[in-house]
């Protein structure tokens, strides 16, 4: 039984490494931040294709925590750049923004002549995230948090579009459930130790740790909605 | 030749190409024209997710893409902003 993904693991390596290199030299001779930035993105493809390389479930489980991590990463030093930027302008009593509000409706900003006010607006939010959390909480699991976080990023960022506030019951229950992430962790990794020390009880070992594992994500990924909020 | 190697050598090819003209390609001063050349290498990940069979991260990879792209194109029109004032 020989697989034909075997063979393609040093062309796979080659181009991966001559990828990163080339683009780590090019990060070298920039001078300018913003173009280093959108370039780091290339080293991010090289990464992920040295990884995806080995081609194992494994290697799949590494890639999901390295692309969460990478979209991190490059909204923290993407905002370090604009605050820098804001700084250095000469005139700082202009309107600083947050995340994705410069995509609000032209409605809420007295841009549009006609005061349209829609009833879909305000409902459908709310409705998708139900939809999104319910579903991911039956996924269980990393998907299932990521489906989590979907449906809470969706409704904070439309509500912020709209420009109206987060109630303070969503904001408190979000922020409690944020601190239960901790104790979601050790469920998790508990979880997971228990498959190997007692198989007999594999099924509660896989629900302990799927739970745990879609509280964690969806809380973590689900705060990026909530930055900005805080007062 | 297996269908899975045409479509491994594809990525490559994108992969390399897309690299090439993200570092030196025509016109890549415009911070915009550079992103959009950067778009090229990551169809090329998307391709060889695809033939090792890594369903799950080609989604999430495309997912975390157009959250990317928000933030960039986001840092970008910033800049020029706070540099024209």
């Amino acid at each position: 039984m020989e697989n034909i993904i075997y063979s393609l693991y040093h062309p796979t390596m080659i181009i991966g490494f001559s990828v990163g290199i080339l683009s780590l030299l090019a990060i070298g001779f920039q001078k300018d931040d913003l173009h280093a930035l959108i370039l780091a993105d290339v080293v991010e493809c090289a990464m992920l294709v040295i990884i995806a390389g080995v081609g194992t479930d494994l290697a799949e489980a590494l890639i999901l925590p390295g692309l969460v991590v990478s979209l991190a990463e490059l909204l923290a030093v993407s905002e370090v750049l604009i605050t820098r930027k804001h700084i250095q302008s000469k005139n700082h009593d202009s309107k600083k923004f947050k995340l994705f509000e410069e995509f609000k409706l032209p409605l809420h900003t007295g841009e549009l002549k006609y005061d349209i006010e829609m009833e879909v607006l305000k409902t459908s939010p709310k409705f998708f995230a139900i939809i999104l959390i319910v579903y991911g909480a039956i996924l269980s699991g990393f998907t299932g948090g990521a489906v989590i976080a979907t449906g809470l990023l969706f409704y904070a960022l439309s509500q912020r579009v709209l420009g109206l506030n987060i109630s303070d019951d969503v904001k408190t229950l979000w922020e409690g459930m944020a601190g239960l992430s901790g104790v979601a962790w050790a469920f998790w990794i508990f979880g997971f130790l228990g498959f190997f020390l007692f198989p007999k009880y594999w099924l509660v070992c896989l629900l302990m740790s799927g739970l745990g594992l879609v509280i964690k994500v969806g809380s973590k990924l689900g705060l990026v909605g909530y930055i900005g909020e805080v007062k | 030749m297996d269908l899975v190697q045409y479509i491994l050598y594809l990525g490559y090819a994108l992969l390399i190409i897309g690299t090439l003209g993200a570092i030196l390609g025509p016109k890549v001063e415009d911070p915009l024209i550079r992103f959009l050349n950067v778009e090229v290498p990551s169809i090329g990940v998307a391709l060889i997710f695809l033939t090792y069979d890594e369903d799950l991260a080609l989604m999430t990879f495309i997912a975390v893409n157009a959250i990317l792209s928000l933030i960039l194109i986001r840092a970008l029109i910033l800049k020029e902003k706070y540099e024209s004032e």
